[in-house]
């Protein structure tokens, strides 16, 4: 029983962050400044997101070595995309390069 | 060149829930190994069958997921996870801020449902596809399509990695968790297109790194701030030094 209010209260907090701006403020003019910071926040999250999955992938401190597989897979995703602009290429180059990596290191 | 000149008929309903579905399926490689590894997870933290389905489909987020197994296999009491599950939801927060001025003509009842499958993955593929105009029709059913296919993938797996039990070897181990991150790092280097971008990301990059020490994924969050305000800060300095007539809307792609 417990659990399944704990489940519950769970579910509310990750829903309604995601819901609540939606549900009050839509179609509202937002404030030239906040569009202006909103429009950076995808690329800071995303970069937020792969900074540390590249860079200390095993949580033990930063891994700047050819020996670490994520950062080749991310350095070649990132230079396909640079290049291409095209997701599916680059994210598979990317891919690639890191099974690879993981392989010759062994 | 913007949005004045539809060259095509609009989509279709049924086109646009099939495109949000397509537009979200090559993350499939790592939410299925993901969705498995979690059904194993939520057994071997302790908890029932019904429980970690539960707590899976409830939260419907990875991350607050398996650090929710985490926390209640550590015994944590039921404030901290409560409270570690909002902050956790602090980045929906932003998402859900940033779709704010393209959702006026979505209806109330399918805002619950934008709102419940807002996951990373969706909000990228979708705010790509809003900024550049390529997504005015049916906006709600191209989230429906793109959300509901990582969300019935993800329970399916997770209910294949509770009937699988430890069988499954870990997901971190055999790097199946590198896609989506590949994914990511894509879509940053597509999203690169001038230098204030660039002074956004590179602010962000050091900020986390920075803060690598601080609980439940905050440091993601004040990067995301750093990050923004950077690049904010870099746009209006620029746009102070010049007439200000066509740089507004020059940053869409």
């Amino acid at each position: 029983m417990s659990m399944l209010l704990l489940i519950i209260g769970m579910g509310l907090c990750s829903f309604l962050p995601r819901y609540l701006p939606l549900a009050l403020l839509a179609g509202r003019e937002l404030p030239a400044v906040v569009e202006t910071l909103l429009k950076y926040t995808p690329p800071a999250v995303l970069a937020a997101l792969v900074f540390p999955a590249l860079l200390t992938p095993s949580g033990k401190g930063i891994e700047l070595t050819l020996a670490n597989p994520y950062l080749i897979g991310g350095a070649v995703t990132f230079a396909a995309g640079m290049i291409s602009k095209r997701f599916l290429l680059s994210t598979s180059i990317g891919i690639a390069a890191f099974y690879l990596g993981r392989w010759l290191i062994g | 060149m913007s949005a004045a000149d539809p060259p095509e008929a609009p989509p279709t309903p049924r086109q646009q829930l099939l495109a949000g579905a397509r537009s979200t399926m090559p993350f499939l490689a790592s939410a299925i190994p993901m969705g498995i590894a979690g059904g194993v997870l939520g057994l071997s933290s302790g908890l029932s069958e019904f429980a970690t389905l539960g707590l899976a489909m409830a939260v419907n987020s990875g991350t607050a997921q398996f650090v929710g197994f985490a926390l209640i296999a550590d015994g944590a009491s039921w404030p901290a996870i409560i409270l570690t599950t909002l902050i956790l939801g602090l980045r929906m927060l932003l998402y859900s801020t940033i779709l704010i001025p393209y959702v006026k003509e979505v209806p109330q009842r399918w805002r619950i449902v934008l709102g419940f499958g807002l996951i990373d993955e969706v909000f990228f593929v979708a705010i790509d596809r809003l900024r550049n105009g390529r997504l005015t029709h049916h906006k709600h059913l191209f989230f429906l399509g793109a959300s509901g296919l990582l969300y019935v993938t993800w329970m399916t797996c997770t209910v294949i990695g509770m009937s699988l039990g430890s069988a499954v070897p870990d997901v971190e181990k055999l790097g199946l968790d590198f896609p989506v991150i590949a994914m990511f790092v894509a879509m940053l280097a597509i999203g690169l297109t001038n230098w204030r971008v660039a002074a956004a990301i590179g602010s962000a990059g050091v900020t986390v790194m920075l803060a690598q020490g601080l609980p439940y994924n905050l440091g993601v969050v004040l990067a995301a701030i750093v990050g923004a305000v950077v690049g904010a800060g870099c746009e209006l300095a620029t746009r102070r030094n010049q007439p200000k007539a066509s740089e507004q809307k020059e940053n869409v792609a």
